[in-house]
């Protein structure tokens, strides 16, 4: 089967090719949710996120310059979930440890393998500066130099933010024993 | 002599590729002579990897593409049209029933006053005149 680019796909789909539309919404959309998911801890506001994200795509018809679809896609899914947080803290007025931990979706429904909750705890515990630049590199599959230019940082502080996230979250998964995931 | 090994943190910027040209290219260059260091960045790469690919289920229903910006492009012009035939019609109707009507004029007409009291900008009561 022919790997149709997603730009390619887009401009189908805004024509009324519903079958690109649905082809090029399944390619991105459990990658999204995941990444919503992880910046807002619930499900609801991750679907509402991506809702809001592809809503967004199909009526402001964005230009192809050099930049990719995908990354297009995470940067105004990012936005719609961050826009989710600060509403939840509007109206229920919660913090953010609180927010990413509700009762309503228990972790274990979301996520089945323990080592992978483990790891979800781990970054989830991590502050926002490093959590936002490893989901947005790891789950959001944006470029560091993408990164860079959306958090409008220099892109050392992003590689350094990373490296330390990543250092914490895998001294935790080896304090948990979760340790030595040797390639096969 | 002892051999040095990459560090912990060596590997895992290697790994994420977080160094510049000249660190990793000597970092490239001892892996290239270190079974030991190898084996060690494959760990390293395998704990990413297992970071990056956590599974995690959002059932979701299906993204259905939302109405076109043509489609509703048309719908305003369709009703712009509808608007303007309904304006025509009523103003054609309106000005024939105008035409049918008979015109009755209620021009001021000035109250009689003796030519001889009147007071500019005022009105007043004539003073009876005898006629006979």
């Amino acid at each position: 089967m022919i790997d149709i680019p997603d730009w390619d796909l887009y401009k189908q789909a805004i024509r009324g090719n519903h079958l690109a539309w649905e082809q090029l919404s399944q390619r991105h959309r459990d990658r999204l949710l995941r990444m919503a998911w992880f910046l807002t801890g619930s499900v609801e506001a991750a679907r509402d996120a991506v809702q809001v994200a592809f809503m967004e795509l199909a009526q402001k018809h964005p230009r192809h310059h050099n930049g990719s679809l995908s990354g297009y896609l995470t940067v105004i899914t990012r936005n719609a979930a961050l826009k989710e947080i600060q509403r939840k803290k509007n109206t229920v007025s919660l913090d953010e440890t609180e927010l990413l931990s509700t009762e309503d979706n228990p972790l274990s429904r979301v996520v089945a393998d323990e080592r992978d909750r483990a790891i979800v705890k781990t970054i989830q515990s991590l502050d926002t500066i490093h959590r936002d630049i490893m989901v947005m590199r790891f789950y959001g599959d944006m470029s560091y130099e993408d990164i860079a230019e959306e958090l409008m940082i220099p892109l050392g502080t992003v590689k350094s933010r990373l490296f330390h996230a990543v250092q914490k979250v895998r001294t935790s998964m080896l304090e948990a024993g979760y340790g030595d995931n040797t390639p096969e | 002599m002892a051999t040095i090994h990459l560090s912990d943190d060596s590997l895992m910027q290697y790994a994420l590729d977080l160094l510049d040209d000249d660190d990793r290219e000597a970092v490239a260059a001892h892996l290239a002579g270190c079974e030991q260091c190898r084996t060690r960045l494959e760990i390293v790469r395998g704990d990413i990897a297992a970071i990056e690919q956590v599974e995690v289920t959002i059932p979701s229903p299906p993204l259905s593409f939302p109405v076109q910006r043509r489609t509703n492009a048309w719908a305003v012009l369709v009703r712009a049209v509808a608007l303007i035939l309904v304006g025509f019609v009523t103003g054609w109707y309106l000005s024939s029933q105008v035409r049918n009507t008979e015109v009755v004029s209620f021009a001021h007409q000035p109250p009689a006053v003796h030519p001889g009291k009147a007071i500019p900008g005022t009105f007043h009561v004539c003073e009876p005149i005898d006629l006979r």
